[in-house]
This record gives C-alpha cells, sequence and structure tokens, in this order.
C-alpha cells in the first residue's frame, strides 16, 4: 500500500459533528450546519469534500459549501437522492453526523486571484461554489469581476437566492440567472445555464471558469466558453462520482486514470475532456 | 430615422462586416424602442421584420392549449430575434413579448431578403451570421429537452 497517502491519524475513522441548523432549501434539497464536537476548527479548500454519514446510514461525499474565512461551522448541502442522504435528511437540530475529510483537490484559486472569474452553475452544482462567494464577500478585491451563470430546472430549484441578490446588490458579484421549465410567475431568462453565455464579454486573457453541475451542462459549457475563444487551459469542472474511500483506495470513483476522489474533484477541462464522451466511464 | 452604420457594426451580429454591406443594412434600419409587455411580433402574423437587441430581453412563447401561454426561450443583449422572415410561408413561427424594456435595430425583411437574392456574396455573409445563432439556439434546445437539471434516474 505504498500508495496510501500519508495521513496522520487513520482516514476512515470519522469525527462526530453536531448539527446546530438544518434548513430547507428547496422540496428536495435542505443544508445541515455541523460544529465538530472538539470544538477544533474544521479548516478546508473551496471545491473539497467530506464524506457525510447518519450514524448506522451509510457515507456519502458532499461538498463543503461554507464560508472557508469561519472554520467553527461546517456547512453542507444536499439532496435527497438515495439512502445516505435520505438518512441525514431524517436528522435534526441537535443530532449527531459523523464526518471524514476534508477530501481532494479544490479550486486553483491563487490562479483566479485578480482576474475575471465566471462561475457556471447547474441545480445542486452551485454549493461548491459557495465557497468562493464567501471569499469574494469578506475580501472585495480578490477577483477583478465575480460573474456567477446559474441554471436550475424551476424557480423552486433556485437555491441561496436571498445570499445571492445580497451579493449582488453589494456588487460583489454580476448574476445571471437562468430556469429551463416555463412557470408563469417566472419574469427571468428561460433555457439551460449555457444559453446565458454568448450574452456575456469578457478578457479572454484575464478570465477563468469554474463549473459545477450535470457533466452534459458543464460540456456543452465549456464548448460555448471556446467558441468564445477562451483558452481550454481557463475552465475548470468539479466532477462526481460515486466516492467510498474518498483516498484513492477502492476504485469506485475511477474515471480512467484518474481518481476523481483523490486527483480531483476539481480537474482542468484540458486534462479530462477526452474522457467526457466515453461511454460507461 | 435609420440608424448610423458606425452603431450598426458595433452590434455583436455584424461585428467584423464589410462597410459596403453595414451600409446597404442602414439604408432599410430603424432604431425602435419596446415598452414591457409589448409584443415584437405575434405568432402566425407576417414575418417582415428582422431584430437586432441592443438592450432587454424578449420571451419567445407561443399558446399551449389548456395551459396557456408557454414561454420557449428567452433572448438578450446581442442576440437576433426572428428568423420566419428566410423561410417561406414568411410567418412568425411563436411569439416575441417585451420581457425588460428593448431597445433594437430593426430591418425590413422583405428589403433585405431581395437585397440577399441580388447580391449572393451580401446574402451568404448574413447567412454565414444567422446560422451559428440558429446552431446555437438548437443546441439550447436540446439540452432543455433532455432536463439536464432533472433528478438522477
Amino acid at each position: 500500500m505504498d500508495h496510501l497517502p500519508d495521513f496522520p491519524e487513520n482516514p476512515f475513522i470519522p469525527k462526530p459533528f453536531v448539527i446546530e441548523e438544518k434548513k430547507r432549501e428547496s422540496p428536495s434539497v435542505f443544508s445541515l450546519y455541523l460544529r465538530p464536537i472538539d470544538q477544533l476548527p474544521f479548516y478546508f479548500l473551496p471545491g473539497q469534500f467530506n464524506m457525510l454519514s447518519a450514524i448506522g446510514g451509510g457515507e456519502a461525499a458532499i461538498s463543503i459549501a461554507s464560508d472557508p474565512t469561519n472554520p467553527h461551522i461546517l456547512i453542507h448541502t444536499l439532496r435527497i437522492v438515495g439512502n445516505v442522504t435520505k438518512a441525514l435528511s431524517k436528522l435534526d437540530k441537535n443530532d449527531f453526523v459523523l464526518v471524514r475529510g476534508p477530501y481532494g483537490r479544490g479550486w486553483p484559486i491563487d490562479l483566479v486571484k485578480r482576474k475575471t472569474l465566471i462561475l457556471v452553475a447547474g441545480g445542486i452544482g452551485l454549493p461548491p461554489l459557495l465557497p468562493l462567494l464567501y471569499i469574494a464577500q469578506k475580501n472585495k478585491g480578490y477577483f477583478k469581476n465575480l460573474i456567477l451563470l446559474y441554471g436550475a430546472r424551476t424557480k423552486d430549484d433556485l437555491l441561496f437566492m436571498p445570499l445571492l441578490y445580497k451579493l449582488k446588490a453589494e456588487q460583489i458579484i454580476t448574476l445571471h440567472v437562468s430556469v429551463d421549465r416555463p412557470s408563469r410567475d417566472w419574469k427571468g431568462q428561460f433555457g439551460t445555464v449555457t444559453a446565458l453565455i454568448p450574452s456575456i464579454s469578457f478578457d479572454n486573457k484575464e478570465t477563468f471558469v469554474f463549473s459545477c453541475g450535470p457533466e452534459i451542462m458543464m460540456r456543452f459549457m465549456a464548448r460555448a466558453f471556446i467558441q468564445k475563444n477562451l483558452p481550454k487551459e481557463h475552465i475548470f469542472f468539479s466532477m462526481e462520482r460515486n466516492m467510498k474511500c474518498a483516498i484513492g483506495i477502492c476504485g469506485h470513483c475511477q474515471l480512467s486514470p484518474f481518481f476523481i476522489c483523490k486527483d480531483g474533484p476539481v480537474f482542468p477541462y484540458e486534462k479530462i475532456e477526452h474522457l467526457l464522451t466515453v461511454e460507461e466511464l | 430615422m435609420n440608424p448610423s452604420p458606425s452603431l450598426l457594426c458595433e452590434h455583436p451580429f455584424l461585428k467584423g462586416m464589410s462597410e459596403p454591406f453595414i451600409h446597404k443594412l442602414s439604408a432599410i434600419a430603424t432604431h425602435l424602442s419596446f415598452k414591457a409587455q409589448s409584443y415584437l411580433f405575434v405568432e402566425g402574423q407576417k414575418a417582415d421584420k428582422f431584430f437586432l437587441l441592443q438592450k432587454g430581453l424578449v420571451a419567445l412563447e407561443t399558446y399551449f392549449p389548456e395551459r396557456g401561454i408557454l414561454v420557449i426561450q428567452t433572448v438578450g443583449i446581442g442576440h437576433v430575434v426572428g428568423w420566419s422572415w428566410i423561410c417561406p410561408p414568411f410567418l412568425w413561427h411563436f411569439s416575441a413579448r417585451v420581457i425588460d424594456p428593448v431597445d433594437a435595430f430593426v430591418f425590413d425583411a422583405t428589403c433585405l431578403r431581395q437585397m440577399m437574392e441580388e447580391d449572393p456574396s451580401f446574402g451568404y455573409e448574413i447567412i454565414k451570421r444567422i446560422i451559428p445563432l440558429m446552431l446555437e439556439r438548437l443546441q439550447a434546445t436540446r439540452l432543455q429537452f433532455l432536463d439536464i437539471y432533472g433528478p438522477p434516474s
């Protein structure tokens, strides 16, 4: 096991956290605000993830959605899609959650310092990008411009809108929102998030794109930016696969030569472009 | 009043177009504003105009029996609205309702079609610019059809 990373402790032993708050974000999405029982600060990099479990309910990889400058509260936003997230959804305030992490490579934030950063989020893909919004809020001027293109299925599926409108009002972000399914009370843009790309203008040399959402959305998103002459190496994806060990041993999250948990979840588009259209990968 | 060629060539759709072509377009263009909730055109009516949006947001919509008016897509700044004037029977396939007040360059599509017929190099230049937009809209519609944000199966 010479490829096993050098962990100070057994990487499979989780730490207990207590739920300080549980928030319903949409009919199928909720957030857990967690505080470590040992009161020690929990540091992470934007884009990293944790393995979360309800006691006896199995583990799932969930990206971290909290403010990286506040290591005392850990926030995870989850969509109920399987047994683990269903078990976690049944927990309430003061219940315990087991956490292993943080794991993986996050967003290359040093690369985008004082640059224009375009975040492209689709559906439940927004939470892994939230730490970047908190960085922008706490360190005004960290990014030259921060643009968020956000798409969801319906108006009711849009997450964190009060926060996004607040950041827009404070001129921290430029916000473009689009929904995919028409409803009479929606007055904004219709269509998938990729349809927002042709309308925005940017300086190709000074602009980077970070994206998280359905893989097919990210694929088309990258093509739309490349069509606007953005260099491929300026585009980064956060990928998702079924992660189990989270440290690159078990192979559940293998994507050809990569382990999403260890080599990702954030990848330069250039590195994985050729793998995105391969069936069954 | 016709918009000046220098103003026209700023629009993303016309960027890089040769001066003589821009002058041709300028001769059949007007600069108009539309209030929110007004219509640029209505489904089934004669498609005799071509719009380049400078400002605002437009919803393309259709009537769906028992469900009322449904929005198919929205189109914003820098975009083209309406290409039913290119192909017979030259009738609008959808209605275009203004969501956010619009400023647009509006072209007489009947004249434009005639100019494209008479000068194929001009016609080719217009078609070359319209086809990528059509492709872009087709891709967007396909993605919408895929329901990419839907729950995993």
